[in-house]
């Protein structure tokens, strides 16, 4: 296993008291996946994403759980050690990419710069190197573009820039959170083609966060269904997709637009998520779920329905029950 | 770059139209009379009349307007009435000594502005944070001919540290002429003794004067890099690697100044005009001295030239302002 999230809790302080925004949150990647976390906005996959790299905001804290990166505890490093992982061993590649970049620094120099930290080069090779690696990304006139600063160019270049700086070391593990969110569509399936490539030439596993379960169709091996700080089912894509099992992966597969009459209206999901702050007891999804009976008010176990695929779900019958991991989540 | 630097020169010509026509208007209508300053409450009429009409007194006030702008486009601002001497060679006499000192203090407060300014930033709300903001917010509230008098009583006085007074030993060797900044021209010349000798002069003036414009450095720098600090950009560059300090200088610095220049500019200006109670105390034989006795003396082409050369000044400071913004930030340039 490359990376190991265990049981991961979270919560922020604020001046509304103490919210807990992840809930014992447990995911794995093995080496070369690719691995999608799905779920509304606000659910917690950027705190998941940014606490893997240890860059939470200082009002945040871990209440429990270990996110092991080939075996050792990122939770537990110093400043020093986790330094020495972002970007050589764990890159990352944030959702905007009109603001990733430094606006006063040419692409090249802020390539260069990252290259310099990973590898024992020169400066003048850790520019040569800065162009192969936009060369990598795909981006053409790459000599040309490495003279340019963030300013001058597109949504869509930027974000290969970004790709860029977080593939420069090359990363064992490279996640992306929401990467095509604020690209159009053509951009994004480029941006997904590319990122896709990069992952099989080098071997690098990508974690891969959207609120979009349309894009981990054909993209991720895996995916996590997250609500409200909480995984709620988990499975091959192909099953998750076509034979969900919780009820709110159901309602975010119906709530897609494909496959559908362009006359019949998009069904949203009834119900707004709870305020953190007052999280139930029970199932997370108790307030907007269209199945919920008496037993939902205490935590759902996890329901297993293939080797690899289950559901924390009271209503889920457990049909192929996997021995080894029959203990709730 | 070229249409900013075309702007401000026509600015410029404004600026200078401007400030002489108020000068010229104020010295007409405060009272006094600078004929019978010359010749003395017991002068005769005949002298005083005399005076009245070589100092052009007794033209109606169009032509005596019209005179003086003439001069001022050929570099004559007129003869000053206390030093007797044409007001442009007294300007160029006593401005590079402030201008030095000007320049000196200008110095400190950046460097330690910046410094104590990204301090404070990177350590918000440490301790670091809290005595960096009160050493520089002792500046402005010490007025300098408090804080001068203690320089000078503690290192000049108990300690002998630095010279008390002036811009080089009476018994140095002048540096030549060249700029009129005494560390520059001695370093020219390679006149070491010198420089180091009129560097030792500047330093209590120079930390005075700059020490009152820190903290309005300190705070501009300290906020731009608060925000800049939690810039994605930043975040960005943390999720590859780069180590926090690196980042500071490398990323972030540069960035945080951009909106901070303008002040530093004003700063500039300040400085210059708050050098002549740091002259007084220091007995610094700048601008600041001058135009105090000037005052005194009612010399009004000598305070016109030195408003004017204030003037310019400032519009020189801003257009360096706009240069550096250009320097600075690629976005501005195109
Ligand atoms: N710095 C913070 N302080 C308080 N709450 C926060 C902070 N950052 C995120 N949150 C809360 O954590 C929850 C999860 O946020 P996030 O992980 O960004 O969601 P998303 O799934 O959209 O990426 C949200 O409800 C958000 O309000
Ligand atoms: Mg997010």
């Amino acid at each position: 296993m490359l990376l190991e999230i265990k049981e991961l809790s979270v919560s922020f302080e604020s001046i509304y008291g103490k919210s807990h925004v992840l809930d014992h949150v447990s995911i794995n990647i093995k080496k070369g996946e690719i691995i999608g976390v799905v779920g509304e906005s606000g659910s917690g996959k950027s705190v998941t994403a940014l606490a893997i790299i240890r860059l939470l905001h200082k009002n945040a804290s871990i209440d429990s759980g270990e996110i092991l990166y080939e075996n050792e505890n990122l939770l537990t490093k110093d400043e020093k050690e986790i330094q020495a992982i972002r970007g050589k061993k764990i890159g990352m590649v944030f959702q905007e990419p009109m603001t990733a970049l430094n606006p006063t620094m040419k692409i090249g120099k802020q390539l260069a710069n990252v290259i310099r930290k990973h590898r024992e080069v020169s400066k003048k090779e850790a520019h040569e190197l800065a162009i192969e690696t936009l060369k990598d990304v795909k981006i053409k006139d790459a000599e040309k573009v490495s003279e340019k600063y963030p300013f001058q160019l597109s949504g869509g270049m930027r974000q290969r820039v970004v790709i860029a700086l977080a593939m420069a070391a090359p990363p064992d593990l490279l996640i992306a959170d929401e990467p095509t969110t604020a690209l159009d569509v053509t951009v994004q399936n480029e941006i997904l083609k590319l990122m896709k490539s990069l992952s099989e030439k080098k071997g690098t596993s990508i974690l891969f966060i959207t609120h979009d379960l349309a894009v981990v169709g054909n993209f991720c091996d895996r995916v996590y269904v997250m609500y409200q700080g909480k995984i709620v089912e988990s499975g091959k894509t192909a099953d998750v997709l076509h034979k969900p099992e919780h009820p709110y992966t159901r309602a975010l597969i119906e709530s897609l637009p494909e496959g559908k009459n362009p006359d019949e209206p998009l069904k949203v999901i009834d119900g707004e998520p709870f305020v953190l702050n007052s999280r139930p007891t029970g199932c997370v999804f108790i307030a907007r779920c269209p199945l919920k009976t008496e037993q939902c008010s205490n935590v759902p176990p996890v329901r297993w329905r293939g080797t690899d695929h289950w559901a924390a779900c009271w209503e889920v019958e457990e049909n192929a029950g996997n021995p080894l991991a029959r203990k709730e989540i | 770059m070229w249409p900013i630097i075309r702007n401000r020169l026509i600015m410029l010509v404004f600026v200078v139209f401007g400030v002489s026509f108020i000068t010229f208007l104020m010295s007409n209508v405060i009272p006094g009379d600078p004929a019978r300053m010359i010749v003395g409450p017991r002068g005769d009429q005949a002298t005083y009349q005399r005076i009245r009409e070589q100092l052009g007194l007794n033209d109606p006030l169009y032509v005596q307007y019209v005179d003086y702008m003439k001069g001022i486009f050929t570099g004559d601002l007129g003869t000053s009435i206390r030093t007797q001497q044409p007001v442009l060679d007294d300007l160029i006499t006593y401005f590079p000594a402030t201008l030095e000192l000007v320049i000196y203090a200008f110095l400190f407060a950046i460097f330690f502005g910046v410094m104590i300014g990204v301090i404070t930033a990177v350590k918000n709300n440490t301790k670091w944070d809290y005595i960096g903001r009160f050493f520089s917010i002792t500046g402005v509230s010490l007025p300098v001919f408090l804080s001068g008098l203690i320089f000078i009583i503690i290192f000049y006085g108990k300690l002998g540290w630095f010279p008390g007074s002036g811009r080089i030993d009476l018994f140095m060797e002048l540096p030549p002429r060249i700029t009129g900044l005494y560390t520059v021209d001695s370093l020219l010349v390679g006149n070491f003794e010198a420089f180091k000798n009129s560097l030792w002069h500047l330093i209590m003036p120079s930390i005075i004067l700059g020490y009152v414009q820190l903290s309005t450095i300190v705070r501009q720098v300290r906020s731009s890099m608060l925000d800049v600090l939690n810039q994605e950009y930043i975040r960005t560059a943390k999720a590859n690697g780069l180590s926090e300090w690196f980042l500071i200088i490398r990323y972030a610095l540069r960035n945080a100044l951009i909106p901070v220049i303008t002040v530093v500019g004003v700063s500039f200006g300040m400085l210059l005009g708050g050098a002549v109670v740091t002259e007084m105390i220091f007995n610094w034989p700048g601008m600041g001295k001058y135009v105090v006795e000037s005052i005194g003396f009612l010399d009004f082409p000598a305070i016109m030239g030195f408003t004017l050369l204030i003037s310019v000044g400032y519009v020189i400071i801003n257009l360096i302002v706009d240069l550096l913004y250009i320097v600075l930030d690629p976005r501005v340039r195109e």
